[in-house]
């Protein structure tokens, strides 16, 4: 055989080495659906949810449910999930650990002015103060020291 | 005869390879298609989010909820979904934009209410393109298509070369440095699947965030369509983007 | 890597903040470009016979290799999984662009190595017969596939067969850095970047920057290591051919910038902004008031006004010249890559990326790569020696 056709077969030889590892190193699930592992929706769907929803909170804080969900004129914030607030439950319930975000919220003043500072940006139907300038509402004091009960916080008008 | 010999022992080999390939040739199929999803069925949905900006407040629980459940990194760099402030003061053509840290923290009071002509804030998240870019440049197909609509990255195939990232005209895309792989808003696949609604839709305290499916036509996103005039994100960049917003206008991008 | 989100002007995406694509990306296109105009170098030679660039070409053959096998390092590199980083051959997506690099990548790495395999046979079996045992023999032994065979008749094959690869190489090499300028000119979401004229400005830079890298090169061979006194045809091919180049590569990137300009698109403003905040240094004084107008003075000196007698001036500004336009070409990476990434794909801002020298893909070890090719051809000379040969044609 020349040596020209020597080199052409060690190409070839090298195309087969290639041919045969790829096809043995592809992941079995590789194309199952398209060119992806279904492997992966599976891991996907099997993923644990952290937030557990009002329902489930119901179960050992009734009262506070309760006052949250109550169609009295005054609670506006019967739409709320409990932990837009408190932060994601899924720990808290099984093990009685404190919330992500700490179940008593640390500064709640802080809290309702993530929704109800005055922002120019912020649709006008919402209920806004600010604690700055002369339009201040009352600076300084704690927001649940008037709206006492922040599950059904009266809103004065 | 020289050539003879070659085409000889080339044949042998080629003959000798597709034997060896076809017995070790690993059989793709021998799960069902089925299993693969865990019993969940995605022929029966396409999922639709919609956003309303004229609900939108801007309190940024969204932004919160998003990064726990989805254990998003608590910095300013890596975000699933982050709300941005469009501020039209008066005398200006151009509206001005920010997001400081996304909106986690809330949004300051930065401009002076007199010198504001409009306002609004526009949460942001994955689109789910119809016609994705970072699907079709992922080199090795670690992020994909879903038949429901979603696009999903597999943490465990990713190479990290990032080319997704830069090819994401929305900027939804991010390096998660945990796992070393690109990540973005799955629009809470775990669970939607399940039946429940993504966490950023179930914290949002004025309804600004609309989940449903499409295929279904009492559900919340299918009406939110019919009620509103809606558009979309960058139509020009053709990638069919999936979300619907209702009250932006044409300065977002 | 985290961006100081003090220096960002206007609005960026959260998400932009973090940086991506750094420092690798920049020397990727750049190492990918000097293989693509090193071949080019040596094509002139062996396809077009022009007998000018006939002490340069076998080098420059090695010269493509070493840095062929170095181009996708950077790739590797900057990679947060290495290992996965053979899925792209092993399980590729074929409507990635970066998947089809990998192709493209290994088809012109086969027609080099039997380009380099059949012009190199002669030395091969030289070196294989040679009396005293050594590594070199030992290694050219096997790549002599058992055959001795250098009657004039296997010797009209080879170079046959070489002569029709060198054909093959051409368009190979020009599709392989035309498909890096593909890799960024089809990410339609960046404004820098997309644009059909991008592998064209990439091949017609890499070409360029081959040029020059080729006289360089030779400038040593014939300067300071003295090999053999440098030939004055081959200079004057060298600067006409660094001036042509030089010259429609200028014109098609000024072509890009005009199409942005005059067509006034959405991104004009703000592409208007990037370069005068951030690109100013790196693109308007580096890559083309310095990096192109300073070498395209001194070649337009060289092609006309410097007689031929002065042998000694006429190399050094030629060396001067490949300098430039080497530092110029590796500018317009950096101004691609992080430029593009530098204006925030909003259209509503810029920001300030500062590049780091410590991590798996910072500046360190991409100066470090950057050397890596003249080490390799260093080695590949040992081994394959191109130089006897232009010794015994000089005699």
């Amino acid at each position: 055989m020349s040596w020209t056709a020597r080199v052409f077969l060690v190409v070839l030889i090298i195309f087969i080495v290639y041919g045969a590892v790829k096809s043995l190193t592809k992941p079995k699930s590789l194309g199952v659906f398209g060119h992806y592992r279904a492997a992966n929706i599976s891991k996907q769907l099997s993923k644990e949810t952290k937030f557990v929803g009002r329902e489930t909170c119901k179960a050992c804080h009734e009262q506070e449910y309760n006052d949250l969900c109550s169609e009295e004129p005054s609670s506006a914030h019967r739409n709320l999930q409990c932990e837009a607030c408190h932060g994601l439950g899924v720990a808290h319930p099984k093990e009685g650990v404190a919330l992500s975000c700490g179940c008593k919220i640390p500064d709640v003043t802080k809290q309702c002015m993530y929704c109800h500072e005055m922002l120019p940006s912020r649709p006008k139907s919402m209920p806004q103060i600010t604690l700055k300038g002369p339009e201040a509402h009352f600076p300084g004091m704690a927001c649940t020291t008037c709206h006492t009960n922040t599950h059904k916080p009266a809103f004065y008008k | 005869m020289k050539r003879r010999d070659f085409i000889k022992a080339t044949g042998t080999i080629t003959l000798a390879a597709g034997a060896y390939l076809t017995v070790l040739k690993p059989s793709a199929n021998a799960k069902e298609e089925k299993d693969w999803l865990n019993g969940y069925d995605w022929s029966k949905h396409y999922w639709g989010f919609g956003i309303d900006c004229t609900k939108c407040i801007g309190c940024g629980s969204c932004v919160r909820a998003c990064k726990e459940e989805n254990d998003v990194p608590k910095d300013p760099y890596h975000f699933r979904c982050w709300v941005e402030r469009y501020v039209y003061l008066k005398g200006e053509e151009k509206p001005k934009v920010d997001s400081p840290n996304g909106g986690y923290d809330g949004f300051p009071e930065k401009y002076k209410k007199e010198e504001v002509l409009k306002a609004f804030f526009v949460p942001k998240l994955c689109n789910q393109c119809a016609v994705p870019a970072c699907v079709q440049v992922c080199p090795v197909g670690a992020t994909y298509q879903t038949k429901d609509g979603v696009v999903l990255v597999d943490e465990d195939y990713c190479i990290g070369c990032r080319y997704c990232i830069e090819a994401c005209p929305f900027g939804a895309r991010y390096m998660n440095d945990e796992t070393g792989c690109a990540d973005k808003c799955t629009w809470c696949y775990h669970r939607i699947t399940k039946g429940l609604k993504p966490v950023c839709v179930e914290a949002c305290p004025v309804e600004a965030r609309i989940f449903g499916d499409l295929k279904d036509k009492d559900s919340d996103i299918s009406k939110f369509v019919e009620k509103h005039r809606v558009s979309k994100l960058k139509p020009d960049m053709g990638c069919e983007a999936r979300v619907e917003y209702n009250g932006i206008d044409s300065e977002v991008r | 890597m985290p961006v100081d989100l003090s220096l960002i002007k206007g609005f960026i995406y959260p998400n932009e903040g973090w940086f991506q694509w750094s420092f690798m990306l920049v020397i990727y296109p750049y190492i990918t470009g000097l293989v693509a105009g090193a071949f080019v170098v040596s094509a002139f030679y062996e396809v077009f016979h022009d007998e000018n660039f006939k002490p340069v070409s076998k080098l420059a053959l090695i010269c493509s290799l070493a840095f062929l096998i170095v181009c996708v390092m950077p790739l590797q590199f900057h990679l947060t999984h290495h290992l996965r980083g053979f899925e792209i051959f092993m399980t590729p997506h074929l409507t990635s662009a970066m998947a089809g690099f990998g192709f493209v990548y290994l088809w012109y790495l086969l027609i080099l190595l039997l380009e380099i395999w059949f012009n190199f046979r002669e030395k091969i079996v030289e070196g294989a017969e040679s009396k005293k045992p050594s590594f070199r023999r030992f290694i050219l032994r096997i790549l002599l596939l058992g055959s001795h065979d250098v009657s004039e008749k296997a010797m009209k094959t080879v170079h046959k067969v070489a002569h029709i690869l060198a054909i093959i190489g051409i368009p190979s090499a020009c599709f392989l850095h035309g498909y890096v300028g593909f890799i960024f000119g089809s990410i339609k979401a960046n404004h820098w970047w997309a644009s059909p004229l991008m592998p064209f400005i990439f091949l017609l830079s890499a070409v360029v920057s081959g040029v020059a890298m080729m006289y360089v090169l030779y400038w040593i061979c014939c300067v300071i290591i003295k090999r053999e006194p440098m030939n004055h045809k081959t200079l004057n091919s060298f600067i006409q051919m660094l001036f042509g180049f030089l010259i429609v590569d200028l014109a098609f990137e000024g072509l890009e910038l005009l199409q942005i300009f005059y067509a006034h698109i959405e991104a004009t403003e703000p592409i208007k902004e990037l370069i005068k905040n951030e690109l100013m240094g790196t693109y308007v004084w580096g890559q083309a008031i310095i990096g192109s107008g300073v070498p395209l003075i001194i070649l337009i000196f060289l092609e006309w006004i410097i007689p031929w007698s002065k042998k000694h001036l006429r190399q050094g500004l030629m060396l001067i010249a490949s300098l430039f336009v080497l530092g110029s070409v590796l500018l317009m990476r950096w101004n691609v890559v992080i430029g593009g990434q530098e204006l925030s794909r909003s259209l509503l801002g810029t920001f300030h990326f500062t590049e780091v020298f410590g991590t798996h893909e910072g500046v360190g070890v991409g100066i470090c790569l950057l050397i890596l090719p003249f080490i390799l051809m260093t080695i590949f000379s040992l081994f394959l020696d191109p130089w006897e040969y232009e010794k015994k044609e000089v005699n």
